[in-house]
């Protein structure tokens, strides 16, 4: 009799594109068990089906789309994880909110997998049990608005819901987005250019069914308490409230002020002269209309539905949902708030990465400005910094790669780098040929480390929030209790190598666990981020699972040695752990020094050493990978000639 | 029986009973435009009701079309919820992230409103949350001089 699964569906849904042939599979309950879900389970797929060395854009990549147990309760707040191997050859994973995954789940589904590739555009609908692939050449050409408008007018149902790509996914843009809910967006190293490859217009799903957990007692006041630690007016972070009304714009200031704002491709760090101008604040008193929330959100606020009313930009609507606008504000040099929203917008109709577009465009830049590239290179455009023109004409092109010059731009910063020459490889922010995301590095080491050890490329999500709650919130008793061996008054001090590694290990394992689960890590606020009982207690209670605390966050663990398995068999080493040129040789303007290779050398072997990776090559250790059931990842890369010790 | 949930049907009636013994003046109302369209009231009622996560089953169903940004929960229920608080709020009222479910009488649901559009007027936070639900006190600003909304209020009751 197939096992009755709490919180999970069971059943794993894929596709094969090329021959058009849908199969349901059962979910084997040992990934279940060892990988949670969602990004857990989705790796486990990609480590064993995708082979080393693949072409990226070839019919051998999969493309995996996953919810988990906890999606379609409350608690998993319509979190769901893209993965697929980038076509930076890293481990392509983007976690995305909104709506898709309960609507997953109620259609009685854990995972989605698309292999091969389609001859002709298609998308893929999945009513409950009917699963079919439409046509979909009469939506390719069209932005991701428009084309969830004309799925749910086709299909006859407003609440469907759909994640698909916009123009720059079918012109493999370098990372572009997987797309839904209008302004939802996700996969940082690009996997709207792998669902393009593969022909791939849209997912649409709606679902009847509900999600049962196994104790509903248990599992209703372990959610209360979470409620209860993040309501606004008793929660002991200072974030909570500012990031539950303004949503990431909030940063603009907080990192102004510390002197970690990426000002004009970082070679500033504040933005003094412009700051007011770009606020959350500003964006609430002229431009918020609404509050727009993913699902069962307990943040009143964190996006909000704007809209432009007058100025240049007049007509523009949209939905402010995370930090983006920093990428088009400082970063660029451009002192007006209401461009960087019509830029957003246009980034998500048209399926960008906004932090792809603003890095680069601040590459490109600077480049100008120094004289390396000339008016003859953009095609007449004067491409200085503060040119709001210049982005909002350029991010509609980059899509489409109109022009020699969008075209160039479209490959990502990194390539565009590398075939410039001429030194403009020091300006270029990228970490694994993938453009970094605002977070700051000479000022703040466990970002930094964060930023440089990423699978993923840099990717925020998979150590955020980058401090710990107050000291004073977590007693040495209560420490000793979870097994904290780090100091927390240590990890409080930006600027001090030492307990970075240690601390990130531990950051990085636990938001495995609750990217898995999954759990928005943007409200990993206050005792929720150090305190993994109430997670415990959620997983417990939902699944009908009895684990120990130490079971659950070695899950963590080894969803991120199987992830670095990945990328080892894909060539990366420890000398691929590093961080852009800028932030390690050149002093910040705000009287930083820059992140020396010794301390960077220092917190790498803290880090190593305490994953029990090899410090020389940053390969998991044989002793590691049997301790985590790893023992077929051992096999598997020794036969690839890679040696483990 | 077909289809027969026990819990749910038993709990129907029970409603149904109680309002005719004891008819209440409070009833659940709807700021629409404080709503975010988070579809927690949704989910939320239907685990009271069933125990399981099933939106289509509770109390509450939202209306929602994000390319016009219009989210509208409709509201079928009396307010009496075996979760409410011990003010009487039922469980999606108080789990409400923006404040746009109110429980109350009439005049209570007037005096919301007004204090709404009054707050709104001077403080553009009153935008995304609802005062009731802000917990700090909010200083008007001096430089700001902004017209008071002009949408007329809308009231979504569809309560019985």
């Amino acid at each position: 009799m197939a096992r009755k699964y709490y919180g999970w569906k069971g059943r794993i849904l894929r596709v094969d594109l090329s021959t058009g042939k849908i199969t349901k599979e059962e979910l084997p309950w040992d990934w279940a068990r060892q990988y949670i879900g969602c990004r857990g389970i989705n790796s486990k797929i990609l480590w064993d089906e995708v082979r080393a060395g693949i072409d990226p854009y070839g019919p051998d990549n999969r493309l995996i789309f996953g919810v988990g147990p906890l999606d379609g309760t409350p608690v998993g707040m319509g979190r769901m994880s893209v993965t697929a191997l980038a076509n930076t050859r890293c481990l392509g994973e983007g976690g995305v909110g909104g709506f898709w995954s309960p609507e997953l789940k109620f259609a009685g589904y854990d995972n989605v997998v698309f292999q091969g590739t389609a001859d002709s555009p298609v998308y893929l609908n999945i009513r409950d049990d009917q699963v079919e692939l439409r046509d979909a050449r009469h939506l390719w050409g069209h932005d991701t608005w428009e084309t969830e408008k004309m799925i749910q007018d086709e299909l006859g149902d407003r609440d469907i819901q759909v994640r698909c790509i916009g123009p720059a996914g079918e012109n493999l843009v370098h990372s572009a987005m997987v797309v839904g809910n209008l302004n939802r967006a996700g996969g940082r190293a690009g996997l709207g250019d792998i669902m393009g490859s593969k022909k791939l217009k849209a997912v649409a799903v709606r679902g009847s069914g509900g999600v049962q957990v196994a104790d509903p007692d248990r599992f209703e006041a372990a959610y209360f308490k979470i409620r209860e630690v993040l309501r606004l007016d008793t929660c002991m972070d200072s974030w909570n409230t500012a990031w539950a009304t303004m949503g990431g714009l909030v940063l603009m200031r907080i990192f102004n002020q510390l002197g970690n704002l990426h000002t004009r491709n970082a070679l500033q760090m504040q933005f003094d002269e412009a700051i007011d101008k770009c606020s959350g604040e500003e964006l609430l008193k002229k431009y918020a209309k609404r509050p727009r929330a993913c699902y069962c959100c307990p943040y009143p606020s964190c996006a909000k539905y704007f809209e432009i009313t007058d100025g240049p930009y007049a007509g523009t609507v949209g939905e402010n949902t995370s930090a983006l606008e920093l990428c088009f504000t400082s970063l660029l040099g451009i002192e007006n708030l209401s461009a960087a929203m019509l830029g957003r917008t246009l980034c998500n109709k048209m399926g960008l990465d906004a932090f792809e577009v603003g890095y680069t465009l601040a590459w490109a830049m600077e480049s100008f400005e120094k004289g390396i590239l000339t008016t003859s290179d953009t095609e007449g455009r004067e491409l200085r910094f503060g040119n709001e023109e210049a982005l909002i004409e350029l991010i509609p092109k980059i899509a489409r790669r109109e022009g020699g010059f969008a075209s160039f731009l479209a490959d990502g910063v990194a390539k565009a780098a590398r075939s410039t020459g001429q030194g403009s490889e020091k300006w270029a922010l990228e970490v694994k040929g993938q453009q970094l995301e605002c977070m700051p590095q000479r000022n703040f080491y466990f970002a930094a480390l964060g930023v440089g050890t990423s699978e993923a490329g840099p990717d925020h999500t998979r150590w955020y929030p980058p401090y710990p709650p107050h000291p004073a919130l977590i007693s040495p008793d209560m420490a000793k209790e979870l097994k904290l061996d780090f100091d927390l008054k240590d990890v409080f001090i930006a600027r001090k190598k030492e307990g970075k590694g240690t601390f990130l290990k531990f950051m990085t394992d636990t938001r495995a666990v609750i990217e898995s689960l999954p759990f928005c890590i943007f409200l990993m606020r206050d005792k929720l981020n150090l305190d993994f009982r109430y997670w415990l207690e959620l997983f417990n209670a939902g699944t009908g699972l009895e684990y120990s605390l130490d079971e659950l966050i070695q899950c963590g663990e080894r969803i991120m040695n199987l992830e670095r398995a990945i990328i080892v068999r894909e060539g990366f080493r420890r000398e691929d752990d590093t961080l852009p040129y800028r932030a390690m040789h050149d002093p910040s303007d705000t009287g930083h020094p820059p992140l020396d290779q010794e301390t960077w050398d220092f917190m790498l072997d803290e880090y190593y050493e305490k994953r029990e990776w090899d410090i020389k090559t940053a390969i998991p250790t044989r002793k590691k990978l049997a301790e985590l059931d790893l023992e077929a990842v051992t096999k598997e890369l020794e036969t690839l000639g890679i040696e483990v010790i | 029986m077909k289809n027969f949930n026990a819990t749910s049907d038993l709990w129907t009636l029970i409603q149904w009973v109680g309002r005719v013994m004891k008819p209440s003046t409070k009833s659940i109302n709807v700021i629409t435009e404080l709503c975010s369209g988070c579809r927690g009231c949704e989910l939320l009622c239907s685990f009271v009701i069933t125990r399981e996560f099933s939106p289509g089953k509770g109390h509450i169903r939202l209306v929602k079309d994000d390319h016009q940004a219009i989210s509208i929960p409709l509201v079928t229920c009396s307010g009496t919820c075996p979760k409410a608080d011990p003010d009487g709020n039922p469980l999606c009222v108080t789990m409400c992230p923006t404040g746009a479910l109110i429980y109350g009488n009439e005049d209570e649901i007037v005096a919301k409103r007004r204090e709404l559009l009054e707050k709104r007027a001077v403080e553009p936070l009153f935008r995304v949350i609802a005062p009731w639900k802000y917990p700090f006190p909010v200083h008007p600003r001096q430089s700001d001089n902004r017209e008071a909304d002009t949408e007329s209020p809308v009231q979504q009751s569809v309560s019985r």
